[in-house]
């Protein structure tokens, strides 16, 4: 190597060098470049700082905290149909003392509203069944006047069923409960017994 | 070199935690050394911001594998350069350099551009090339130089020359053998007093006539 290849290789050397690199640079370039970094941090997972994975675990944890209630909720709606009942409770204050039950409370949960129609039935066909069993045929002397209907007032969350006196059942004071379940129909005494007032003309 | 800068462990430290105002710091205290490295390697500004951006990601990507912190100097730098070199790698698989061809359209380029210029100096051994230690080139200068030889013949060069690399690590870096390495370590050298000649004469006669 001659002494003009030394020069020009010292030439390259000194001008070239990374450290003679003068000037500031610009603002716009550290921006855009941020942003990548930005991005990639977000893309790779560090302990300290928002990223793509406790995104996607939050994600993953909503859906299925979602899907949980979601299915609870269908859980329910299918735990409450089954046992629809109704639970009539008459309200007696004095058994003995008062001869007739004056009304029948109807507590009842929460009932859908297609179910309310069948409810209704099922508080009709009760009272029908009620009337059947309990009351025996009596002589038409007797009887007097003709029995009435059933009228059934409700509010929000009561349904009250009025008896006419002259069906009205007398209960003994064992005598607690009927409950009634919807979907069956099916009537569950409890000792309950009805007897017709005698009454004379 | 006054202007030296010194990273501490500190700065490191922050560095490895992804802080981005140490980066933004180690950006405007390096980049302009940086962005030199990978205006050498490739041809185009833009390409050499590409692999600016590439490099200094790959940095931020990577920072946490520095062991010695006071290697990162040279970490840092050998970064950019395999950046460079892969970008490069890419590039020329897309387009095959034949150094015959760029020789001689160099050599049409010349005589279309510059009527004054001796076709025949160019092959002529004898030449003298004083030209060169008289005159005082600037970076771009040198950098446009750089540009005019091809470029498997501009990376050993500056591998070797600029960036310090012996030929056995050249070798390995660009996967050719020790012996071409040196092969090309010589034409290069030979296209650059050419090219430094012909500027330097250009420069001479511009200021005699101005």
């Amino acid at each position: 190597m001659d002494n003009l290849d030394k020069h020009i290789d010292d030439l390259f050397r000194n001008k070239l060098s990374e450290a003679k690199m003068p000037g500031v640079p610009p603002e716009a370039e550290w921006v855009k470049l941020r942003k990548t970094i930005r991005h990639r941090n977000f893309m790779r997972f560090v302990p300290g700082t928002f990223n793509i994975y406790y995104l996607v675990a939050a994600i993953g944890l909503t859906a299925i905290v979602g899907i949980y209630f979601i299915k609870d909720n269908h859980a329910n709606e299918e735990r409450v149909s089954p046992n629809n009942s109704v639970t009539i409770v008459d309200s007696i204050p004095n058994a003995k003392s008062t001869p007739a039950v004056d009304s029948i409370l109807i507590v009842r949960p929460v009932i859908e509203k297609s179910e309310k129609i069948s409810e209704k039935k099922a508080i009709k066909s009760c009272v029908d069944n009620m009337k059947k069993e309990t009351i025996k045929p009596q002589p038409d002397s007797i009887i007097t006047p003709k029995s009435e209907p059933c009228t059934i007032t409700k509010d929000s969350t009561t349904e009250t069923v009025s008896m006419p006196d002259s069906i009205k059942p007398i209960v003994s004071p064992t005598v607690s409960d009927t409950i009634v379940t919807i979907d069956t129909i099916r009537v569950k005494k409890k000792s309950v017994k009805f007897k017709r007032k005698k009454t004379s003309l | 070199m006054n202007n030296r800068i010194t990273i501490d462990d500190k700065l490191i430290d922050k560095l490895k935690k992804g802080d981005v105002k140490s980066f933004h710091w180690l950006y405007d205290s390096l980049s302009p050394a940086m962005r030199l490295i990978c205006k050498r390697y490739v041809k185009t500004d833009a390409d050499a911001e590409d692999v600016f951006q590439d490099g200094f990601l790959k940095i931020y990507a990577n920072i946490s594998s520095l062991k010695c912190p006071k290697a990162f100097m040279g970490w840092m730098k050998r970064i950019f350069i395999n950046t460079a070199l892969d970008y490069y790698k890419k590039e020329s698989g897309r387009r095959s350099e034949s150094i015959d061809d760029i020789i001689e359209s160099r050599i049409e380029d010349q005589n279309n551009t510059d009527d004054d210029w001796d076709e025949n100096s160019l092959n002529n051994a004898n030449v003298n090339y004083n030209a060169i230690l008289h005159v005082d080139f600037t970076q771009e200068e040198m950098l446009t130089a750089l540009n005019v030889i091809p470029g498997h013949f501009r990376i050993v060069f500056q591998l070797h020359v600029i960036d310090g690399y012996k030929h056995q690590e050249i070798a390995e870096m660009i996967s050719i053998n020790e012996k071409t390495s040196k092969t090309r370590l010589l034409r290069a050298r030979t296209l650059l007093k050419e090219e430094l000649n012909r500027m330097a004469i250009r420069k001479i006669r511009d200021g005699q006539s101005g």
